[in-house]
């Protein structure tokens, strides 16, 4: 093994080639996603597709990793990928400065996405395209709410979501009843608070998680995984709806993996 | 063309079951995964799989098993009612890259360009697993040429490559 990996090596023999060959997926490099590129850059991950079609601002820099005050203006992505070749200089990055929707096949050969997304319609689409694409998807999230005359209540989850095992709708993170909630907001919304501590906290035990997936270190990989970040005291545990899952998912039958064929009439 | 497969490691274990387990007279079991393309043409995806039943095995001391016309049969019906590829599966228990015998290289070609005139906005295909790794070779919708297997993704909360 590469002495750059010695102290990673308890992750098992042939881990390195593993996480060397795995070509991870990262929808959204703000808060989250930046912090994600350069977990796994250290790593070790050489094959990545990024999407963001945004550039840096200067409301980015309290959360945005890797970025410096030269790059406001500057594409995410142009970001994100100076990260990943900083550390590993022959990484394969297929930068797409496009929603992901514009570059469906780029993800489709994604062994594993991070969702990085605001929105809970961004969040279900990515589900579904990762279920019926037989991809694992990590997400993770966190807001801020307050309420008059209480402190700030800051929030956030992670959710491992694998094919064949309840969804984020199972779960009850996803809801038709939010996702009505968000669409009737659009357009409204307005800046959302955001800091980079708990991103760092949520990004790390999501790339934990893939790392974990990918090497089954921890010889105890399970699925879903639905941790519930508690900001204010600096809690991730698991939630409570997790006892309440059914077993198998309601929503993403395996039967239904694939491209819908469609036949003429 | 690096033609990937993945699997649902359920789906892979079900299919596992069933080719281990003795056949009356045949020396080893055939099965039909299900599978359908995506919107890449070199991934395809494995939605289910489905067992010979015994009766549908014909005697033949020239193949180590030899289904006959109604499990065929059976596999192009899924094709029309379903809208599914069928992939012809055997398996060998060792380790390592497993390899076609000369009877497999003669028949499973025409079996698969069968399946294709029927379906042929699906992918095709017949591979064979090992302990350890799979071989393959597929007909993909828009390809005249098989496409030999590159690597299958197994997925559940783990993911493994063989």
């Amino acid at each position: 093994m590469n002495t750059r990996y010695q102290r990673q090596s308890f992750l098992g023999e042939g881990s390195q080639t593993v996480i060397e060959r795995a070509l991870i997926g990262i929808v959204g490099l703000g808060g989250g996603g930046s912090h994600i590129v350069q977990q796994t850059a250290h790593i070790g991950f050489k094959h990545y597709a990024v999407f963001d079609p945004q550039t840096a601002e200067d409301t980015n820099l309290n959360r945005l990793i890797g970025a410096r005050l030269v790059d406001i203006g500057r594409e995410k992505l142009k970001i994100a990928r100076r990260i990943i070749k900083g550390l590993q200089p022959d990484a394969r990055v297929l930068c797409q400065r496009v929603r992901w929707q514009a570059a469906p096949d780029v993800l489709a050969a994604c062994d594993i996405v991070f969702g990085c997304v605001d929105s809970f319609q961004d969040r279900d689409e990515l589900e579904t395209f990762c279920r019926r694409h037989l991809i694992l998807y990590i997400d993770i999230g966190m807001d801020i709410h307050q309420v008059d005359g209480d402190p700030p209540r800051m929030a956030g989850q992670v959710i491992l979501s694998a094919p064949g095992y309840p969804c984020m709708k199972c779960l009850g993170f996803i809801t038709p009843e939010k996702l009505a909630r968000e669409a009737q907001a659009y357009g409204v919304a307005g800046a959302r608070p955001q800091v980079v501590w708990p991103n760092g906290v949520l990004a790390s035990s999501a790339v934990g998680l893939a790392v974990a997936a990918l090497t089954c270190w921890t010889q105890n990989a399970r699925a879903p995984v639905y941790l519930c970040y508690d900001g204010n005291k600096n809690l991730l545990t698991d939630h409570v709806r997790l006892q309440f899952t059914p077993k198998e998912c309601q929503h993403y039958p395996l039967a239904s993996g694939g491209s819908a064929i469609v036949t003429a009439l | 063309m690096n033609l990937t497969l993945r699997i649902p490691q359920s789906v892979l274990c079900v299919a596992r079951q069933d080719l281990a387990r003795s056949h009356p007279f045949a020396y080893e079991r055939i099965g039909f995964f299900r599978c359908r393309p995506t919107v890449r043409p070199d991934l395809i995806v494995i939605t289910g799989y489905d067992a010979v039943p015994d009766e549908q095995y014909i005697e033949n001391s020239g193949a180590g098993a030899c289904i006959g016309r109604m499990a065929i049969q059976t596999a192009m019906q899924r094709i029309l009612t379903h809208k599914v590829g069928q992939i012809h599966v055997h398996q060998h228990g060792h380790r390592g890259v497993p390899s076609p015998s000369s009877t497999d290289s003669a028949n499973q070609p025409r079996l698969v360009s069968s399946f294709r005139n029927l379906g042929p906005q699906l992918p095709h295909g017949f591979i064979i697993l090992s302990n350890t790794h799979a071989w393959g070779e597929f007909a993909v919708p828009g390809r005249r040429r098989f496409e030999k297997l590159r690597s299958i993704s197994v997925v559940s909360a783990r993911l493994e490559f063989l």
